[in-house]
């Protein structure tokens, strides 16, 4: 019999936070489900920081106030005045911190080619519709019969990307119509705090080139999309785009296994 | 230098998130946020090339809240309740709002030092390693910050504190 290192303090904190090698969180949940109590510190504990990161959320999205943006382009020189690369600067912190503002996304919509207009839309739309259900956010659970049904209907290969690394865990998926009435895929992700995000996949787009990471914004959702040949795959959250990234590097890569 | 400027600029929103929540009032965190970054240009020449910018501005930050602080118990003001910052850019989800005024008070009532653990960690995503640098703490330190202030908070939460304990002079 393997005998399972016990349980310490430090693995409790580690997995409030998802920092924990995923084996070593199978084995801190396999305990908490004999441990009620802890574990509903535990998950008190991770609604806290998702309520915490909301309340900080609301600041990042408040515009910076000049008189900060003077003293951060205070250079040696000790004159306050903005560069042109400052403002440069500006608009791409602007653009990494917002979470729910507009400002920055603008000039960013407008470089989104109208045909991937519909793809971004409908990804973003089924993020909306179905991440916040608290009882049925999927319509089949992670097992390997429902990415054997989507690969079907889409006529091509769907694989669900191990997102460990990066925190998340698949939760399931389901199948969707696009507007031009042939089926979509929907993945979505969990980490530990709760939050989720997707991956939308769409197998029949009018395009033969590849598109590499572009981001679009629909409202209140950030949609990190590419392209390979017909095939789209976006990746639709509440995160910002420094947060996005790294997830997407790991799914293109885990795609491409 | 314009590199210097562009690493610094990109940290402000978060400066400002987190000292915000560290200080509870929109001006004081505001103030806080501009001494540090006056701070960080008359010691940019300290800044290696290729260290971690955020790991540095926090703890430039964070040596200021100190001396805030301490000064502050030299001299103690009140600030009365209204004026705690209560203000929100944009209305939050629904399901939030009352919890969002709750956890204000709650993190006002939270030991300072526990506050920042929970909020670098948190809501800033550092790693241990990071939050226990920004806060000149053994990581171990750091850890069991995170942990009593996590409870500590949950229990504030719930409107379940325990009486603070008072020291009678």
């Amino acid at each position: 019999m393997v005998t399972v290192p016990s349980v310490t303090k430090e693995d409790l904190i580690r997995y409030v936070d998802g920092r924990l090698a995923p084996q070593r969180s199978a084995q801190v949940a396999a305990y908490l489900s004999e441990h009620p109590e802890t574990a509903g510190e535990l998950q008190a504990q991770q609604r806290l920081n998702a309520l915490l990161l909301e309340r900080y959320k609301h600041v990042c999205e408040e515009p910076i106030p000049p008189a900060l943006l003077q003293a951060a382009a205070k250079g040696p020189s000790g004159r306050a005045r903005l560069r042109k690369e400052t403002l440069r600067a500006v608009a791409v912190a602007a653009v990494a911190a917002i979470l729910g503002g507009a400002a920055g996304w603008l000039w960013r919509s407008a470089m989104i080619e109208p045909q991937w207009q519909d793809f971004t839309k409908q990804a973003a739309a089924a993020y909306r519709v179905y991440t916040p259900e608290r009882d049925r956010p999927v319509e089949l659970a992670a097992r390997q019969e429902l990415l054997a049904w989507l690969s079907r209907r889409l006529g091509m290969p769907i694989v669900a990307p191990r997102l460990d690394a990066v925190g998340y865990h698949f939760i399931g998926g389901r199948l969707l119509p696009t507007a031009g009435g042939t089926p979509a895929a929907q993945l979505m992700y969990e980490n530990a705090a709760g939050r989720r995000f997707t991956l939308y996949i769409q197998a029949d787009l009018r395009n033969s080139r590849d598109v590499e990471f572009q981001f679009a914004r629909q409202d209140d959702v950030n949609v990190l999309y590419w392209l390979d040949g017909p095939r789209g795959y976006a990746l639709s959250a509440s995160l910002d785009e420094s947060a996005m990234l790294p997830i997407a590097k790991v799914v293109y890569d885990e795609l491409r296994r | 230098m314009a590199q210097l400027e562009r690493l610094i600029i990109r940290e402000i929103p978060s400066l400002r998130a987190y000292a915000r929540l560290l200080v509870g009032e929109r001006n004081r965190a505001d103030d806080l946020v501009q001494d540090c970054l006056e701070r960080a240009w008359s010691r940019a020449h300290l800044f290696r090339a290729g260290g971690d910018m955020r790991v540095w501005l926090f703890t430039i930050l964070h040596n200021l809240y100190v001396s805030a602080i301490r000064q502050q118990q030299r001299r103690p003001t009140v600030v009365p309740l209204a004026e705690h910052d209560a203000t929100l850019a944009a209305p939050p989800r629904e399901d939030f709002h009352m919890e969002i005024a709750d956890l204000d008070r709650a993190l006002v009532e939270l030991p300072a030092d526990q506050r920042a653990a929970v909020l670098l960690v948190g809501v800033e995503d550092m790693s241990y390693e990071e939050a226990a640098a920004v806060l000149a703490i053994p990581v171990g330190t750091l850890m069991s910050r995170l942990h009593r202030g996590r409870k500590r908070l949950r229990i504030l939460m719930n409107g379940k504190a325990p009486p603070r304990l008072q020291r009678i002079k």
